[in-house]
């Protein structure tokens, strides 16, 4: 796991309040909606707050890769690392 | 019989549905419709899981048009569409979206017929059938945890009517231009964003934007203030979201209650009036407030509560009397008149629970948490809501073999994915007492 990938896997532990797992434990490929962490789309937008927040940038449905950025944790951490504002 | 018209505006010339794509005006919708009504099978039930609104309404005036009925499910979940067809065999199913609907293994030979507005031959039509007001016009699925999806009939004379209730209250009609984050197959989106179209002037964004940014975006696409039509979930978020918004012209929310802190805030961002809808599956909209400075509900015009003692004397229920609701459903909260016109509302009766605006009871949880091979004992615990957060669940269960991986593997196959559990203990055993029951101080002492 990279160390952006950790901060990530922090902010969802953080915002989702999982407070029982560490960052490691979030595996980097796994599905973070249905099986994995099982997370919803309620998280989805509260993750979506926090990565606004923190990274200075909206993540928009009509991205066309949409599906696919809360598909895992290396998932997101990628379309963040691309999008982010500074 | 009485019949009343499939709509009931005849501007139609004028928008209907804003798409990303353009405006469909009354005629174009109405000739997809009658052009859809045609194609689709012989079937008394269509179970409707288009995901764009626009795709949905079409959809939905094209088979009361044919005289059927419509299923709309509390999710669109494979396991949630395959028991609906299970239990309704004489079923189709219409949707948007090409694949994931039903398992090929377990789909009971239902045919999936796909519809897509922007496949479909365009044209235009003044031409509005009357349907019959006897028509059983859609069942509304609760997500019961208590076993299958629950079903509450709705009668199209009666739908029409309830609407009208809802039209009264808000003056919705030619000025209004409605964006909603809620689904049209929950019974607060059906009425909000098909209903109240099909009954007045309104015209109504054909998608569900869910990210603020997109929220934000769709509520610029029309010439008109639009209204935005939304839950407590969306708010929160949107509050916060530092992202410039259009002027509006309303708020709405529906689902659980906002608290006043909530509100203010919410009119203080946008500058205007934010207005509460209260209302049930089993119901339809039957009150609303406007939340800043008002605690109570106003009751929708004819719309009158009966309270009930049970056998015991205890626990109040409370029936809705209305000519548009024949069978005087109960409401699962707890409700305290004022006068004939408002109430107040304390939140769920009994063990209901109610997240993102699908209710389970503690009970049907219980049961299927302890249904699992391998589960010794198990319960699911309420979290205590810190500051007005999303109420979560959790679990804990006492098991030799499962870990608690399987057993959200398990509860996953089952329940809507809202009410699974956040956090999963694995215990040596519950604080149960003599009488067997779990007493609340000491699971909290668990889940500390």
């Amino acid at each position: 796991m990279s160390d952006f990938e950790r901060e990530i896997a922090a902010m969802i532990i953080e915002v989702l309040n999982l407070e029982e797992l560490s960052a490691d434990e979030i595996e980097a490929e796994a599905a973070l909606f249905g099986e994995g962490l099982a997370l919803d789309s309620i998280d989805a937008l509260e993750l979506s707050l926090a990565v606004s927040q923190r990274y200075g940038f909206q993540i928009k449905a009509d991205d066309a890769d949409n599906k696919n950025i809360f598909s895992s944790l290396r998932a997101l951490a990628g379309h963040i690392e691309a999008n982010r504002a500074s | 019989m009485t019949q009343l018209p499939l709509i009931s505006r005849n501007d139609f010339d004028k928008t209907w549905v804003v798409t990303d794509e353009g405006e469909l005006s009354v005629a174009d919708i109405l000739f997809r419709a009658r052009a859809l009504s045609q194609q689709l099978p012989g079937h008394q039930y269509c179970l409707l899981l288009c995901e764009q609104r626009v795709n949905f309404i079409i959809g939905f005036l094209a088979a009361l048009w044919r005289g059927q009925t419509v299923l709309l499910p509390p999710n669109r979940s494979p396991e949630v569409s395959e028991s609906l067809i299970a239990d309704y065999p004489d079923s189709f199913c219409l949707t948007d979206v090409d694949k994931g609907t039903l398992r090929d293994d377990r789909s009971h030979g239902a045919e999936v017929i796909l519809y897509d507005y922007t496949q479909a031959e365009s044209g235009s039509s003044n031409e509005i059938p009357l349907i019959d007001s006897s028509q059983l016009a859609c069942l509304v699925f609760t997500s019961g945890s208590t076993g299958k999806p629950a079903a509450n009939a709705k009668f199209w004379g009666d739908l029409v009517q309830g609407v009208s209730l809802m039209q009264s209250r808000y003056d919705i009609g030619v000025h209004d231009y409605l964006v909603a984050t809620v689904p049209p197959q929950h019974m607060y989106g059906l009425e909000t964003t098909v209903l109240l179209p099909m009954m007045s002037e309104a015209s109504v964004y054909g998608g569900m934007p869910f990210y603020p940014h997109d929220i934000s975006r769709v509520l610029g696409l029309s010439g008109k203030r639009a209204s935005l039509i939304t839950t407590p979930l969306h708010l929160r978020v949107i509050v916060k979201a530092e992202i410039n918004w259009p002027a509006l012209r309303q708020v709405i929310s529906a689902t659980a209650p906002l608290s006043q802190e909530d509100a203010v805030r919410v009119e203080q961002l946008f500058g205007v009036g934010l207005r509460e809808i209260y209302g049930s599956t089993e119901s339809g909209a039957i009150a609303s407030r406007n939340t800043v400075g008002e605690r109570a509900w106003h009751l929708y015009d004819e719309v009158k509560l009966l309270h009930e003692k049970d056998d015991g004397g205890m626990d109040d229920s409370t029936r809705v009397i209305a000519r548009h609701l024949p069978h005087q459903p109960v409401l699962a909260d707890r409700i305290e008149s004022i006068d004939d016109e408002h109430f107040l509302m304390f939140g769920r009766s009994s063990d209901m629970i109610k997240i993102a605006g699908k209710r389970a009871s503690l009970a049907g949880l219980n049961h299927r948490l302890n249904a699992i091979a391998g589960i010794e004992d198990g319960v699911f615990v309420q979290n205590e809501a810190d500051t007005g957060d999303v109420l979560r669940l959790s679990v804990a269960f006492v098991s030799a073999e499962l870990s608690s991986d399987d057993v959200i593997k398990a509860l996953g196959q089952q329940i809507d994915p809202v009410f699974l559990p956040r956090r999963v203990l694995k215990v040596a055993k519950l604080p149960r007492n003599e009488t067997g029951k779990l007493p609340h101080s000491e699971m909290k002492k668990i889940l500390e």
